[in-house]
């Protein structure tokens, strides 16, 4: 366990010493899913301990939006439109029960927050290994030297940003930087990793994402439209 | 910490060249924006905890401005449809208000007391994160721009010194104070420019106009590319409804 802390560490501290090191390490595919898996573990735990807390201190959804549609229908814009265009009521109560399903899809809940300790881990190990291959292809296209173990290895050390993500331990916790400090961490391991010029390793740090964000976004999409009856 | 502090405040060279050339720099960088971060938080999260405790105060604050604002706008409007839509404005205003009070008052399972204790605490542990997302952003631009100017530092010393430019924004734990809080918001944001400008140059090892052009490069394509890109998503919007039409 201290190897992985150390290694995590190493990580979001952006140290290049332990990036050449676990590109080195002759077990780095097998150590790097470990660290991913680990970090998205914590990460997830954190995540559904938060999310209790806030379903916890959250004012019922129903109550919100009855009050809420209550609150607007007396209000003198929804008079003057009522007057102006008798249909302006039932086409109202239409558009605002869409928009109150739609948000209650990204509400908090006890099954929503459980699913995330473990949907929480495998979302990070298939980005790792998705954007590690799509950095692997790219980098080697563009004359990188690196093998497909070595890549993976350094380019799970960037999922050390991902920790700061425990700050949702605490409800209503805001979560940010993670994102760009693991493309920094990403940038780095290409770079130790596949020897090539700053330019060219910009390009295939940035390609990488571009290629993820193709496949994930629809693919997201689709897995949130088939769970939406389930959370 | 206090020392480093100081010594990026006072825009100390040597503390900056000391901080370049340790082995641990973005650990350093980092503890910086915890102390900052740590600070402004602490204090926003106090005011977070009053604020969730005592809401009518909030609401009845955010409806003093509005109205300002609309006594503003409607003293220097000159078109009827835009004093109309400020008339709408107003006459909403108060049910507005009411509304929002009314689903702030609803029950929640645990009592309010609670809840502002951990949206006090929620403040303060993501005003580091805050802080640590906007020296990332400035030291990705600046250390791009840099290393096109002749620039030899490396990301990891861009980000550790860089983290310097938060130094100043320790003045934003005074933002709640309500005359000071408006004059402090410039006075963090240029003394941290200029923090910043003096971590390139050293970072980069390059002269402080070359260090202040890196840093003010992308800002600048963003401001001039802004209505440029404006002017040709409306020209496509339009071309778009023509053919639509």
């Amino acid at each position: 366990m201290q190897k992985y802390v150390a290694l995590g560490i190493g990580g979001l501290t952006l140290d290049t010493a332990v990036f050449r090191q676990q590109r080195d390490a002759p077990n780095a595919l097998r150590q790097g899913a470990i660290l991913v898996a680990l970090i998205g573990l914590v990460v997830g735990v954190a995540t559904f301990v938060g999310e209790m807390g806030e379903v916890m201190l959250t004012r019922d959804y129903e109550d919100v939006t009855q009050t809420l549609y209550d609150g607007l229908i007396t209000m003198p814009w929804y008079e003057d439109l009522a007057t102006y265009d008798p249909r302006f009521p039932e086409n109202f109560r239409t558009q605002f029960t869409t928009i109150a399903n739609t948000v209650q899809l990204f509400q908090s809940s006890v099954m929503g927050g459980a699913l995330k300790i473990i949907a929480i881990p495998l979302l990070y190990l298939a980005t790792w290994f998705l954007y590690g291959g799509f950095a692997h292809i790219v980098a080697r296209l563009l004359g990188g030297a690196a093998t497909f173990n070595q890549t993976l290895g350094a380019t799970a050390l960037a999922s050390s940003a991902h920790v700061l993500g425990v700050v949702q331990l605490i409800p209503f916790a805001q979560l940010s930087a993670t994102t760009l400090l693991a493309l920094i961490a990403s940038y780095l391991a290409l770079r130790e990793t596949h020897n090539l010029p700053p330019l060219r390793t910009l390009l295939v740090t940035v390609l990488g994402v571009v290629l993820l964000c193709v496949l994930l976004v629809p693919l997201s999409f689709g897995v949130g439209y088939f769970l939406s009856p389930y959370v | 910490m206090i020392d480093t502090l100081n010594g990026a405040l006072l825009l100390k060279r040597n503390v900056f060249l000391h901080l370049r050339e340790s082995p641990t720099v973005v650990w350093r960088g980092l503890m910086m924006i915890l102390f900052v971060g740590a600070l402004v938080g602490g204090v926003h999260g106090v005011q977070a905890f009053f604020a969730t405790l005592n809401p009518d105060y909030t609401y009845n604050q955010i409806q003093r401005e509005v109205e300002t604002i609309i006594n503003q706008q409607a003293r220097e409007s000159t078109l009827d449809e835009q004093r109309q839509i400020l008339g709408i404005v107003d006459e909403n205003l108060d049910p507005v208000i009411a509304l929002l009070k009314r689903i702030d008052g609803l029950p929640t399972p645990l009592p309010r007391p609670v809840e502002a204790v951990v949206r006090g605490i929620a403040v303060f542990v993501s005003m580091p994160l805050q802080y640590l997302q906007g020296v990332l952003i400035a030291a990705i631009f600046t250390h791009l721009a840099a290393s096109v100017l002749g620039g030899k530092g490396s990301i990891q010393q861009m980000i550790g010194v860089g983290a310097l430019s938060t130094a100043p924004h320790a003045l934003d734990a005074l933002k709640f104070v309500n005359v000071l809080g408006d004059l402090i918001m410039p006075v963090a944001w240029a003394w941290g420019f200029v923090v910043l400008v003096v971590a390139t140059s050293v970072v980069h090892r390059l002269e402080l106009v070359r260090a202040a052009i890196a840093t003010i490069f992308f800002p600048l394509l963003l401001v001039l590319l802004t209505p440029l890109f404006c002017i040709v998503s409306s020209l496509v919007i339009q071309l778009l409804l023509a053919m639509v039409a």
